[in-house]
């Protein structure tokens, strides 16, 4: 009776389960092709796939737009990430502070998060455009010199930084908030019954108990910048002069300008090596992090 | 006395803040909404006109899809097909990855077999994994066996998006589902049918919704797949608002009302599940 049971739960759960484990290594199948033809010379202009070893890999070493185009991806994901990082954080301190309305703040704040990215590049887009866009205009109303925005080699990067920080601040801001408002009540009595200063509550008690949720901030949003594509395409394609050229959008450009397929394949295979190394490393810190707080 | 008056700077500081906090916040939608209103005369003036007459004009042009007549050339967007497009492939890829995912996340939060915890984690994976490598290989394959540009093609290359997501968030739903309630119902002789829909099926009514709420907005958002694996009949209409630049000019005002239609349902949905989002936007680690 027993074993019946069993073998019959187990039988449902692999019935309940094998829809979706088909249409997973149905997702499996394109990766896999990914990778196996970024080993070719695969060409849809020519029509050519021969196998050709590593050399679209050996080829990236010796590409200088490759090298540029990484550059771009960690200079732009750094910066986005200090930037959200950075503003979410304080967004969480006002919103969980009690001023007056706090319900409403809280609900207009979050809502750049549900636009849709390439909705919010064409926003910005119309708002910095350089000569009626009304940025320039309230900066000379102020008696600063306007800028180039997205069309500056030099101020292009900062400005798709900006309308990503536009986009995900909330998102940094509304885990931060969660996390506080999840925070433990004890040993903040404790500390304020020891008379401890609250820089010192916030470094050796909030940072700690704060880390996991921290965490998971930063494996998103740095996933996310990694393999951005979506906001600097729609705001400046990449350009001007690569100054934005991520490695997503070069390998497009690979792939639908110059149709070279296997040489971005090889430049998606890289990053995505990238990728999952780092978001291994991150996904085993955040569990760390979370069974020393619950643990401890 | 000192105190106080600590205390008040620091409660000014942070309404200083709080407002620049929410002038950046908001400031860009209301330019948005003002450029939606204008003539075209109007948005293109300089200084940026604060004041001035509205018109529904841009909305008709956009919503009725008809044609802008330029000095040049004729511009036709026929947003309202892309606007369809969108509803179709979203409604078809949600429906979809509930169908599935459901069932699987039930299964993973309630039984234990090899490779679950492996399974889950490749489903992860797709989350943090750049796009193009599996767009790419899906638009070489899709022109193979002929289903490129078609709406059930673009359904099934959208579960990269989805699937992960309903698998996620549903599991940490069931697995909040205490296991003494289906103990209780199963020694009073419910069967497992019965169990799933008697006990756990009430319990998460909301999670369902929220989760199919949320992954529409995700699959609504989505630009690049609808990019690329898109014919110009079953275009999304997030891609279709490129069309809006033209060789003649930038059509801004019509851009910002298409910009303002198409970011409504986002924005409405969202509103309506708040206490959801910080559960969603995280796959259930962070439980708002």
């Amino acid at each position: 009776m027993e074993l019946r049971r069993s073998f019959w739960s187990r039988n449902i759960a692999l019935l309940l389960f094998l829809p979706a484990f088909l249409l997973t290594v149905g997702i499996l199948v394109p990766f896999g092709y990914s990778v196996v033809m970024s080993f070719t010379n695969f060409n849809l202009t020519t029509g050519t796939s021969d196998f050709i070893g590593i050399g679209n890999y050996l080829k990236l070493t010796r590409d200088p737009e490759f090298w540029n185009s990484l550059k771009v991806t960690l200079l732009f994901t750094v910066g986005a990430v200090i930037f959200e990082v950075g503003i979410g954080f304080i967004a969480a301190y006002l919103l969980n502070l009690g001023l007056l309305g706090q319900k409403i703040w809280r609900t207009l704040f979050l809502l750049p998060v549900m636009l849709p990215p390439t909705v919010a590049a064409i926003m910005w887009k119309l708002m910095m455009a350089p000569i009626q866009g009304v940025f320039n205009y309230l900066l000379q109303l102020v008696g600063f010199a306007g800028s180039e925005w997205l069309g500056g080699s030099s101020t292009a990067l900062l400005s798709v930084i900006l309308i990503d920080a536009y986009v995900f601040v909330p998102f940094a801001g509304m885990i931060f908030l969660a996390g506080v408002q999840n925070l433990p009540k004890e040993p903040y009595e404790a500390a304020a019954v020891d008379g401890v200063s609250n820089w010192f509550t916030f470094r050796k008690l909030t940072i700690p108990l704060l880390k996991p949720v921290i965490l998971i901030v930063l494996l998103f949003r740095i996933m996310d910048c990694l393999k951005h594509f979506d906001i600097i395409y729609a705001a400046t394609k990449g350009g001007p002069a690569s100054a934005t050229m991520t490695l997503s959008v070069q390998a497009y450009y690979h792939s639908f300008r110059w149709t070279n397929m296997g040489y971005a394949f090889a430049h998606l295979v890289v990053l995505w090596a990238i990728v999952y190394v780092l978001s291994y490393f991150l996904v085993g810190q955040w569990k760390k992090a979370v069974s020393e707080v619950h643990g401890g | 006395m000192e105190n106080n008056k600590k205390i008040s700077s620091t409660k000014l500081i942070s309404t200083v803040g709080l407002i620049i906090l929410m002038l950046w916040t908001a400031f860009p939608l209301y330019w948005v909404l003002n450029m939606s209103i204008q003539t075209p005369l109007d948005v293109i003036s300089y200084p940026p006109k604060f004041v001035f007459d509205a018109t529904l004009e841009n909305y008709s042009v956009v919503l009725l899809g008809r044609a802008w007549l330029g000095k040049y050339e004729t511009v036709q967007t026929d947003f309202p097909r892309y606007f369809l497009n969108s509803l179709i492939v979203c409604f078809g890829a949600v429906g979809l990855s509930m169908l599935v995912g459901v069932p699987a996340a039930y299964s993973l939060a309630r039984y234990n077999f090899r490779g679950k915890e492996n399974f889950a984690f490749t489903l992860l994976s797709f989350r943090f994994a750049p796009g193009l490598i599996v767009i790419l290989p899906l638009f070489v394959i899709f022109r193979r066996i002929g289903i490129y540009g078609t709406y059930h093609g673009m359904m099934l290359a959208y579960q990269l998006i989805t699937l992960p997501f309903a698998v996620w968030l549903m599991r940490g739903f069931f697995e909040d589902i205490p296991m003494e309630l289906e103990h209780a119902a199963r020694i009073d002789g419910y069967s497992w049918w019965g169990i799933f829909r008697k006990v756990d099926l009430p319990l998460v009514a909301p999670g369902i919704a929220a989760t199919a709420i949320l992954s529409f907005i995700f699959a609504w958002n989505e630009f690049l797949f609808g990019y690329i694996l898109s014919s110009d009949v079953t275009r999304p209409v997030t891609p279709s608002l490129m069309g809006f630049i033209s060789y003649e000019q930038v059509l801004w005002g019509q851009m910002a009302a298409a910009a303002i239609v198409t970011l409504l349902p986002s924005l409405v949905l969202a509103i309506f599940i708040q206490r959801y989002l910080v559960r969603g936007l995280t796959f259930g680690a962070v439980k708002g």
